[in-house]
C-alpha cells in the first residue's frame, strides 16, 4: 500500500514536473514573444522581475537602460512582457485606436472595477472614455491655468516657510499633495485640503505611499495576494489599522465598490 | 481626512450628481457632465452609477501619482546636474521679470528647453 501511493505520488510530481518544463519550453520556442532579445531567465519565468522588485532597495526599472544597452530597443523582461525603448514601437503599441489590449490583471484594483481603466480592450472602453473627452480637452485644460495658479501659490508659499524652519521637505509627498488636490479641485470641485496637512503628510497620500511598496507583491501573486487580503479585510478595522496600515488604507478604497454593488 | 472618507465622498459626489437637475451648474462644471447625460440619438455609452464611481477614483489615483512623479524625478535630476537647473532657470527668468510674478502658460510654451525638458 505503502509503495502504491509511493508511486502515484512519484507520478504526479513527475506529470507536474513535465508540465512546468512543458510550459519552459513553450516560452522560449512558439511563445510569441520569443523572438524578442533579453535575459533567458526573463523569458523563461516571472523570477528574474520578482528577484528585483520584491527587494525594498532594488526595482527591475532601475535595470532596464543596462538591459536596453546590451539587448536593443526592444527587450523582453517577463515572460509575457518586452519593455520598449523606441518612439515608433512606442507609438505603434500605445497609439489610438491601437489594437494591443492592456493586461486585464494588470489593472484589476477592485476599487477601480468597471472604469475606463478596467476593460482591456481599447476599441471597447472608447464609448466609455468618449464620456470624458471633453472634460480633458486642450480648451479644458486651458482654463485649469488659474486654479494651478492658485494651488501653486499656497505650495510655494509653504516650501518657503518650511525652508525657513530648516525643515526637510519629502518631495515626493508634497508634490503628490499639489497634485491630488489640483486634480481632486478640477474633476470634484472639491478640496480634500492635502496642502494644508502638516508637512505635506495627510494620511491619505501618507496611505497611498505606504500601499505602494506592497503593490509588486499582489502582481506577481495574485492569489496569496487575494488570500491576504481575504484575511487582512475581514480583520476588525483598528486591528487592520494598527498592523497593516498599507492594507488598512486598500481597504478604504475598496469600501466603496462594496457600497455600490 | 481619512482616506475611507475621501474615498466615500467620491460615491457621495456621483450620488449627488445623478440627482441635481442636468442644467445646473453643478453638473455642468463637473467632468461627469457628459458620462451623467449621454446623448442616446448619438448611441452615447450608458455608463452605470458602478462605473462612474469607479472611473471617480480612478480620475484622482491616476491624475495624482503620474504628475507627482515626473515632477519629483524632473526636479531629482536637476538636482543632480546642476547645469541643466541653471540653464532652465535662466530662460524663465527671461519670461519672469518680476519674482513675485507667476508666468502664464502661454509664456512658458515659447520657452523651447524648459519644453524639451517637460517632454523629455
Amino acid at each position: 500500500m505503502v509503495v502504491l501511493s509511493l508511486l502515484l505520488f512519484s507520478q504526479i510530481l513527475l506529470l507536474a514536473t513535465l508540465l512546468v518544463a512543458a510550459r519552459y519550453i513553450y516560452r522560449i520556442t512558439f511563445h510569441p514573444l520569443a523572438r524578442f532579445p533579453g535575459p533567458k531567465l526573463a523569458a523563461l519565468s516571472n523570477l528574474y522581475a520578482v528577484s528585483y522588485d520584491l527587494s525594498s532597495k532594488d526595482s527591475l526599472v532601475k535595470h532596464l537602460k543596462s538591459l536596453h544597452d546590451k539587448y536593443g530597443p526592444i527587450v523582453r523582461v517577463r515572460p509575457n512582457e518586452l519593455h520598449i525603448f523606441n518612439w515608433e514601437a512606442y507609438r505603434t503599441v500605445f497609439k489610438q485606436g491601437s489594437d494591443f489590449d492592456r493586461p486585464a490583471d494588470f489593472y484589476n484594483n477592485p476599487e477601480i472595477d468597471g472604469s475606463i481603466l478596467s476593460t482591456p480592450s481599447a476599441r471597447v472602453a472608447k464609448p466609455h472614455r468618449d464620456l470624458f473627452v471633453n472634460a480633458f480637452s486642450k480648451a479644458s485644460i486651458g482654463h485649469l491655468e488659474p486654479l494651478i495658479h492658485e494651488k501653486q501659490a499656497i505650495f510655494i508659499d509653504k516650501l518657503v516657510n518650511m525652508a525657513k524652519d530648516n525643515k526637510t521637505v519629502d518631495f515626493d509627498m508634497a508634490l503628490n499633495c499639489l497634485t491630488g488636490e489640483t486634480a481632486m479641485h478640477y474633476c470634484y470641485q472639491m478640496s480634500l485640503g492635502l496642502l494644508d496637512a502638516p508637512d505635506f503628510r495627510p494620511s491619505l497620500i501618507v496611505d497611498m505611499h505606504e500601499f505602494a511598496p506592497i503593490v509588486p507583491f499582489f502582481w506577481y501573486f495574485p492569489g496569496i495576494g487575494a488570500l491576504l487580503n481575504r484575511i487582512v479585510f475581514n480583520l476588525p478595522d483598528d486591528v487592520t489599522k494598527k498592523y497593516f496600515p498599507a492594507a488598512a488604507s486598500a481597504k478604504a478604497m475598496g469600501a466603496v465598490s462594496h457600497l455600490t454593488q | 481626512m481619512d482616506s475611507n472618507h475621501t474615498l466615500q465622498q467620491c460615491e457621495a459626489l456621483i450620488s449627488s450628481l445623478s440627482r441635481a437637475p442636468p442644467t445646473s451648474n453643478e453638473v455642468q462644471s463637473s467632468i461627469f457632465r457628459q458620462a451623467l447625460n449621454p446623448n442616446k440619438e448619438k448611441n452615447q455609452y450608458v455608463a452605470s452609477k458602478k462605473e462612474l464611481v469607479a472611473d471617480a477614483i480612478l480620475m484622482f489615483l491616476a491624475g495624482t501619482d503620474t504628475t507627482a512623479h515626473a515632477l519629483t524625478f524632473g526636479i531629482w535630476e536637476m538636482i543632480k546636474q546642476p547645469k541643466i537647473w541653471s540653464q532652465l532657470r535662466e530662460e524663465v527668468r527671461g519670461v519672469v521679470p518680476n519674482r513675485d510674478e507667476v508666468p502664464s502658460l502661454q509664456a512658458l510654451e515659447t520657452l523651447p528647453y524648459l519644453v524639451s525638458l517637460v517632454w523629455l
